[in-house]
This record gives C-alpha cells, sequence and structure tokens, in this order.
C-alpha cells in the first residue's frame, strides 16, 4: 500500500479530509501524511480558505413553508380525490403549514401564511425578513466530539472571554414556585410511565450572559511563528454576547421498587441500564448580540485558524447563516439525529446510538422544550406529545 | 441578507444546535433519510414535510446556484419535491437519500431550461474535461497562496469560476458531500469529481493572479 500513501494520492484526498467527509481510515491517512508532509499542509490550508469563501458565497435563501404549500396544492391538483377533504385534515391536525389548505395560493391564503409564519417566528428573528422565515424554526444537529472540543483554538487568544460563573440548577419546592423564578409554563406530564415516581424534583436554573472581546493585538502575539491568517481590522474590538434566560427542569425518577428490582424485569430491555429518568426542560431561546462586526464575520475568522477539525468546520458551516443559528456544543459520544413532527412543529430527535436513551426538542413561540430520558424514540415522542 | 462587513447593533433569537457525534459509521441504508423516503414512498405527507425541512434549503440554495434566478429555483425546488413524493419508490438506497434527492433537483432543473429553451450546455458534461479547464492549463507558474488571499476578494473569485467549478465546490464544501455522492449526482466518474476541484483551484489562481496583474 506504499502508493496510497504518496503525496499525489493523498493531495487528490485532501478537499474530502478538509469536509469531513471521508472514512476514519482515509481520515487518519491523510492526517498522518499531513502531519510530516509540508506541502500537502499548506495545501489542505487553501482548501479550508476555499471552503470558507465557499461557504460565505452561498445564496442567503431558505425553503419557506409556501413552498411545500404549493408543492400539496400541486398533488392535490393531481388526485382529486384526495384533495378537498377537510373531515381528514381535521382528523389529523397536521401543523399550519402542512396543511393543503392554500390550494390554489390566492394572495388572500398567502397573508394567512405569511401571518401565521411570523408568530411562529421568534420575536428577535424578525430583522431576518421573510426569507428566512422558516429556517429559526429549525433545530439543526451538528456533529463534534470531545476531541473537536479539545482542539477548538483557546478563545482567549484571540480575545477576552467573560464567561458566566457556572450555577448549579437550584431545586425548588413546587411548580409554582419554578413558574414564579422563570416566568414558564412549567412543563410535567399528568401520568409518568410506569417505573417512574409521580412526584418529580424541579430545579430552575437562573440566566446568564457571557461575551467575548476580540482583540487585534491578542492574537498577533498568539500567532507568532503561526500560519494563522491576521485578525481583519473590522474584527479587532468586535464583541458578542450571548444571553440565556432562566430555565426549569423537571425531573422523574425510578421509584424505590423499580431501583430495587423488586418488581418483573421483563419489560425492561438488558442494555437500559440499573434506572430509568425522565427529564422535562424548557427554556426562552437565547438571544445573540453582536456590536462591531457580523457574527458571521467572526464565526469565518474563527473557523479559519487552525485547529479546528475539518468535521466540525464542515457542520458549522452547513448551518447556513449563523445568525440563525448558533451551535451551542453539546458532545455526546456516539449519536444519532433526525427531524421529527413534536406538538404541531418541527422537531429534533436525539438517540443514543448505544440504545441507553435519548431526547427530543423543539422549539415554539420563542420557548425551547426538550423531554430526555432513558425511553426509546417512540416513547420520548409519545411523552412529547403529551405534556403541556 | 445583512452579511455585510459591520452591524452597528445586531440582535437575533438564535436557536440551539445540539451538537451530535460523527454519524459515518451508520449505514446508509439505516438513516432516518431512507426512512423518510420509504414513508413517502407509502403516501406519508408528514415524512415529505420532514424531508422538505431537513434538505429544502440545501437542495434550494444548489439551485439557485445553479440557476442564477430567485423564482426559478422555487419552482424547480417544488418540481423537485413532487418528483420525490412520485418517485420515492423507485429510490433503492444505492445512493445516500439526500445525494438522490439533489440528483432529481439537479435533472429537474436541466430539464426545466430545456423546456424553456435555454442553453444547457454549462449543466452538461463539456466535451472534454479539458475544454472546461483550459483557463487551469493557461495558469502558469502558480505564485499565488490562495490561503493569504483576504476572504472577500477569494468570495468574489468563486463567484466568477465556470458554473461547473462552482457547483463542485458548493456540494463540497457548502454541503459537505463526499466525492462519491457527487459524483452520483452528477452522473460523471468519481475521477472526474476530483479532477474538477484541483481544476476550480488552479481555475482560482489563475483568476486572482490576472486581478492581481491588471492592477498594477
Amino acid at each position: 500500500m506504499m502508493e496510497d500513501r504518496s503525496g499525489d494520492h493523498v493531495a487528490s484526498l485532501l478537499p474530502e479530509w478538509v469536509n469531513g467527509s471521508l472514512d476514519r481510515a482515509r481520515t487518519q491517512l491523510v492526517a498522518e501524511h499531513v502531519a510530516e508532509c509540508a506541502v500537502c499542509r499548506a495545501e489542505a490550508d487553501e482548501w479550508r480558505r476555499i471552503a470558507a469563501a465557499t461557504a460565505r458565497g452561498i445564496p442567503a435563501v431558505a425553503a419557506t413553508p409556501e413552498g411545500l404549500t404549493r408543492v400539496w396544492a400541486a398533488l392535490d391538483r393531481a388526485r382529486p380525490d384526495g384533495a378537498a377533504r377537510p373531515g381528514l385534515v381535521a382528523v389529523t391536525a397536521p401543523p399550519w403549514w402542512r396543511r393543503p389548505m392554500l390550494q390554489g395560493a390566492t394572495a388572500g391564503a398567502l397573508a394567512l401564511a405569511l401571518s401565521a409564519a411570523v408568530v411562529f417566528t421568534p420575536l428577535g428573528s424578525y430583522a431576518q425578513g421573510l426569507i428566512t422565515i422558516f429556517q429559526p424554526r429549525q433545530l439543526t444537529a451538528i456533529p463534534v466530539t470531545l476531541d473537536d472540543l479539545a482542539a477548538l483554538p483557546d478563545l482567549q487568544n484571540f480575545g477576552t472571554l467573560v464567561a458566566p460563573s457556572h450555577t448549579q440548577p437550584e431545586l425548588v419546592t413546587s411548580t409554582a414556585e419554578a413558574a414564579a423564578r422563570t416566568g414558564l409554563a412549567v412543563p410535567v406530564i399528568i401520568a409518568p410511565p410506569t417505573g417512574l415516581a409521580p412526584n418529580p424534583a424541579i430545579y430552575v436554573v437562573d440566566g446568564k450572559t457571557g461575551s467575548f472581546t476580540f482583540s487585534a493585538s491578542k492574537a498577533a502575539t498568539a500567532g507568532q511563528g503561526k500560519t494563522a491568517p491576521p485578525m481583519p481590522a473590522r474584527i479587532d474590538g468586535s464583541q458578542i454576547a450571548v444571553t440565556t434566560f432562566p430555565a426549569v427542569l423537571v425531573a422523574y425518577h425510578q421509584t424505590l421498587a423499580q431501583a430495587t428490582g423488586t418488581t418483573s424485569d421483563v419489560l425492561r430491555p438488558p442494555n437500559r441500564g440499573p434506572g430509568r429518568t425522565l427529564i422535562l426542560a424548557r427554556t426562552t431561546v437565547p438571544t445573540v448580540r453582536a456590536t462591531g462586526a457580523s457574527v458571521d464575520d467572526m464565526e469565518q475568522y474563527l473557523l479559519a485558524q487552525p485547529g479546528v477539525s475539518p468535521q466540525l468546520a464542515r457542520a458549522i458551516r452547513s448551518l447556513g447563516d449563523p445568525t440563525s443559528v448558533l451551535p451551542i456544543p453539546v458532545p455526546i459520544d456516539q449519536a444519532l439525529s433526525h427531524p421529527v413532527s413534536v406538538q404541531g412543529t418541527s422537531g429534533l430527535a436525539l438517540a443514543d446510538s448505544s440504545g441507553i436513551g435519548g431526547g427530543i426538542v423543539w422549539q415554539r413561540d420563542g420557548i425551547i422544550t426538550g423531554v430526555a430520558g432513558t425511553f426509546s424514540e417512540r416513547e420520548l415522542l409519545a411523552l412529547a406529545n403529551s405534556i403541556n | 441578507m445583512g452579511r455585510s462587513a459591520t452591524h452597528p447593533v445586531e440582535e437575533r433569537a438564535i436557536e440551539p444546535a445540539i451538537p451530535l457525534a460523527a454519524q459515518s459509521d451508520i449505514s446508509i441504508a439505516a438513516t432516518p433519510d431512507a426512512e423518510l423516503l420509504s414513508r413517502i414512498a407509502e403516501g406519508d405527507r408528514d415524512a415529505l414535510a420532514d424531508l422538505y425541512a431537513a434538505h429544502g434549503t440545501a437542495i434550494l440554495r444548489y439551485l439557485r446556484t445553479l440557476a442564477g434566478d430567485d423564482q426559478l429555483a422555487e419552482e424547480v425546488l417544488q418540481d423537485t419535491f413532487l418528483a420525490i413524493w412520485r418517485g420515492a419508490s423507485r429510490f433503492q438506497g444505492r445512493a445516500s437519500a439526500r445525494t438522490w434527492c439533489f440528483g432529481i433537483a439537479r435533472r429537474r432543473l436541466r430539464d426545466s431550461l430545456r423546456s424553456r429553451g435555454h442553453l444547457v450546455e454549462r449543466l452538461e458534461e463539456p466535451l472534454s474535461e479539458a475544454s472546461l479547464n483550459a483557463a487551469a492549463a493557461e495558469a502558469g507558474p502558480e505564485t499565488i497562496a490562495l490561503d493569504r488571499i483576504e476572504l472577500g476578494r477569494l468570495v468574489e473569485a468563486v463567484k466568477e469560476l465556470s458554473l461547473l467549478h462552482r457547483e463542485v465546490l458548493l456540494l463540497t464544501f457548502a454541503e459537505g458531500l463526499s466525492g462519491p455522492e457527487i459524483a452520483a449526482i452528477l452522473d460523471v466518474p468519481s475521477g472526474t469529481v476530483k479532477s474538477r476541484l484541483s481544476n476550480a483551484r488552479h481555475a482560482l489562481r489563475a483568476q486572482l493572479r490576472t486581478v492581481e496583474e491588471s492592477s498594477r
């Protein structure tokens, strides 16, 4: 396999190495070669730059609910027996943007769709304009591993990070207290699944703000002797601040009988581990505030730094406009995700690939709600649809 | 969209993106997208809506890049999802579901351009890659290091590339697709994707060199 290690062969793999689409064996092969070969290393840097330029140049468009509505309209026109069956539509009650109600797509119907879209859009994203009304409702999974996070360029090398102090969730005595403290409707489940104690523990977490201010002089000092691109003048002094709002956590744990194994374990798959847990969480959508350069500029600058893994960079770029989607790293070693329909909106289902558990997350009216626990996706989805 | 260099104050509500581990070990047949397609084949509208939510925007920006026309891209996007609805039962899992959808989008766009009497050569395989890569061949000694070029200039240079070069860059770096996936979408051998990418890079260098020389 000597020829596989030749520079030519590796050079042709560099674009895929940079975009993270190679399999593990070839990723390793290229990484080993690039570590030793200055020519390929320089070429990989060029590809990263081209990747950044390509991602930045993509048209700022988003598939809108109206587009899908027109698909339904065309389908219904083509299949007369399936059209105009309001009874069926009412029974299944699909979300507003999936209903084939806008047949013919008249101006009035379009206006209705747009006003509904605005209602469903987080307040802060009005400025996004109508073009992205669909996008802010999307929860997007991006793959990261612990290695990715360890390899992230140290932010302190590029400016000043003011991180909020770490606060523990605080146990409260009642849903009423949690509601008063957070201003949120506390999510509860009327009938917890078998084996879970009916009285959950309720916690609140305070909101907090963290900020980061870019500094060209810090970056220049840290970047000495390296190939890091210089900080553009417009980014120097720019600040980005992320504000999170109070959150409420509702944790259902297993009953004592389940914990000591005195009831039958037949219904519990062997890989479920010793205990079952169900956690409901709710918070207001966080906001990002940028002064100086745009969030997009800051992100592109950071992505161009050495140390951002190709996989992570690809994932962040694939989010599209970073002002509507901000990645919040929560590393999970091996997990899967896919979009699901939950509570009449679109959400994201997450599953731990070991089969121990997973979660469902969705966002509506600027409120994010999540359900997670040691249950199958089907069970979690049923629970998600049952909470208030 | 407000992508200008400076925003005095910019405030947005944002979505948390929940990062997960890489999914590369999952076989194609078991991916949720493939599941969605099999549900679509059974007439499940929710599945089509989920597929649209998952890939509609990516397909739209691909079409927009190729078509250069917002309205046409929108129309072809809807056309694409109609075709997916009608053809989902023909998905055989040889390519990933996402690749399959992109391939449909490309063919629908080509058909749509053709039916409007537009020239579609720019989307067709050139007689030889050499003709496409004439600019690259003329590039001569490569003295420009692309990683030193200011990003804004490089963005503009990418926009000046030939359509097929822009397409392969978009699929690779904006959509993160692999060589074999792109080959399936474009219906060309994998080697062609590799050479097209390489030539796109040479063309970028040639173009930036020309700009540099003419500005002296």
